[in-house]
């Protein structure tokens, strides 16, 4: 068996296997932790896909600076009172339909992708295979060059609605200009 | 000969898994090194003997202690049979985890650095010193007169990026020891690592920024050439010539990264015991403090790498040496490479001896101080430094 192909597996069991501790752990901070997993093996999934500068944004962004300051803010709370300890996994089953709907469309997504191809579905290789890529995909350069030319005006809009939290959240805290607060 | 095992090629399987082995034990030997020489050379400052009692007893009343290297197997052998202490805490899961976040990444990172240029295995084996394995020459001439590989163990073209990736899963470490010990003293050490390693992750990358605008690379394989090249024909564009602000800028953040002393505020013994990690014990509390030892290296890999040039040696190209004033050397391919090892090695080793003499001279900083340092003075610096670079590149200079 393909080595990319075993660890595309494992990384995909992994990132699942996450997820549900998300949803299902009692404790935040054990449900912190099955994102933080989830994160880094998504960001396994890239760079097996050969995708290496979005596999190491993907640490960098997400498990390096998101998860921490999630955690961190865990870590303040305090965590022991009734009301964080309350579990919202069972409204997960309230997602059910939604979620078989989503696997549907997944799975007619993948059968009409791949129904030209003799044996595709069967043979992960065409899928996983990083021959099939040019030998500069993923690299540096081209995702710098895709992200600020094709993506520029996502990634400009992205940016100023993250700006537009930051006042909302400096207008509900109610600072002055010299960081103080008001009464 | 294109064997494959699990679709890789199976020369190049072994090679590189044999040059992880080599690299992390490497990095291993040198944490045991660090650990000895925390105590000989706060002992040499602070004009004492220093560790030098543990010793192998030999015949005829003779002792083995190396100079108080047997001190750190003492350690070890001490740190085994401890008792394994267990803190009444409800995480029992993420208090073991916290030990691999800390651990891990600190040798994980060393991956991407190049130790030494191209590797010819068939020309490296002809050289005299290193006829003594026989059938190695001829075993290479015969099957494999093409092979050649980097003595880096992973070529990624995002390579600096993997180091700060990396580094950003080390916080973790901290933050949960700290928080799943269940004790005010760990929880506060974990909370103060966090926002120090947050805050000086952004003057550490700033700084680093000016280096990939001159070298247009994040490839530390290409800053690495792009460093053993000459400026004005004789001397060699390293960082330190071309970025000399961002080199302390990145050496405060960098020992700041590491939690070492003017910046140990998460593990102050006079205020917090030992901060993040008081509640381990025995072995766990060594894998700390050896994973401390070991990202103390790393630093003086990285400022080795990104400020003095890595592997390379001023004028020496793949065939020999090329003097400015026109003389040349000619060398044979081992040569090159051992003295490529030889030069990178003992850069580490300078910077770890600097990186020690800093630790044991500096006072601890206060908090306040702490926090003004890495946002009011090291952060503006360093865009003032990405300003100018910024400005001379775009000039065309460099």
């Amino acid at each position: 068996m393909d080595f990319n192909i075993l660890m595309y597996f494992v990384f995909g069991m992994v990132a699942i296997a996450g997820g549900l501790v998300l949803l299902f752990a009692k404790h935040p901070i054990k449900g912190a932790m099955g994102l933080l997993v989830s994160m880094l093996a998504l960001a396994g999934l890239y760079a097996i896909l050969q995708a290496h500068s979005i596999a190491v944004f993907q640490v960098i962004i997400y498990a390096g600076a998101i998860m921490v300051l999630i955690i961190y803010f865990l870590m303040l709370l305090d965590i022991k009172s009734e009301d964080y300890l309350k579990s919202y996994a069972k409204l997960v089953w309230t997602g059910g339909p939604i979620l078989l709907l989503l696997a549907i469309f997944f799975i007619y997504k993948l059968y009409t992708v791949f129904k030209g191809q003799p044996g595709a579905l069967s043979d992960m290789s065409t899928v996983v295979d990083p021959m099939t890529v040019p030998e500069s995909f993923g690299g540096i350069k081209e995702f710098s060059t895709a992200l600020l030319t094709k993506y520029m005006f996502a990634f400009e809009f992205v940016s100023t609605l993250l700006f537009a939290a930051i006042v909302a959240v400096i207008s509900i805290v109610q600072l002055d200009w010299r960081g103080r607060k008001n009464d | 000969m294109e064997s494959t095992f699990l679709g890789i090629n199976t020369v190049h399987f072994w090679t590189y898994l044999f040059l992880a082995g080599v690299i992390f034990l490497f990095m291993f030997m040198m944490g045991a090194v660090m650990s000895w020489s925390e105590r000989k050379q706060s002992a040499q400052l602070q004009d004492r003997l220093g560790a030098n009692r543990a010793a192998i007893p030999l015949p005829f009343g003779k002792k083995l202690a190396v100079l108080g290297f047997i001190n750190n197997l003492a350690d070890a052998l001490k740190c085994l049979v401890k008792e394994n202490f267990k803190p009444q805490t409800e995480n029992k899961v993420i208090y073991n985890l916290a030990i691999f976040f800390a651990f891990i990444p600190a040798v994980l990172s060393v991956a991407v650095v190049p130790f030494a240029g191209v590797i010819k295995p068939a020309e490296l084996f002809q050289a005299w010193y290193l006829k003594w394995v026989p059938w190695l020459p001829e075993y290479f001439a015969a099957n494999l007169p093409d092979f050649s590989f980097r003595l880096q163990v992973a070529n990624l073209n995002v390579g600096l990026l993997f180091i700060f990736a990396v580094g950003g899963i080390n916080v973790f470490g901290a933050i949960l020891a700290g928080w799943s010990s269940n004790n005010k003293f760990s929880m506060m050490g974990g909370m103060r690592s966090a926002a120090q390693m947050i805050s000086y992750e952004v003057s550490m990358g700033l700084a680093l920024l000016g280096i990939i605008f001159i070298y247009q690379n994040v490839d530390i394989w290409n800053l690495v050439q792009g460093q053993s090249e000459l400026a004005w024909g004789w001397l060699p564009k390293w960082g330190i010539f071309l970025q000399p602000l961002a080199f302390f800028l990145f050496l405060a953040a960098a020992v700041a990264e590491n939690k070492r002393m003017p910046f140990d505020l998460p593990e102050a013994e006079s205020e917090i015991i030992a901060g993040y990690f008081t509640e381990y014990s025995g072995f766990k509390m060594l894998l700390f403090m050896f994973a401390e030892f070991i990202e103390i290296v790393f630093v003086a890999i990285m400022v080795t790498t990104l400020f003095f040039g890595g592997y390379s040696v001023p004028w020496l190209m793949a065939d020999g040496f090329h003097f400015p004033w026109g003389a040349t050397l000619a060398l044979s391919h081992a040569s090159v490479v051992l003295l490529q090892v030889f030069s990178f090695i003992s850069k580490v080793f300078f910077f770890c001896w600097l990186l020690q003499q800093i630790r044991w001279s500096l006072p601890r900083f206060r908090y306040d101080q702490l926090m003004h340092l890495g946002w009011k003075i090291l952060l503006p610096l360093a865009i003032l430094n990405l300003v100018i670079t910024v400005i001379i590149v775009a000039l065309g200079g460099f």
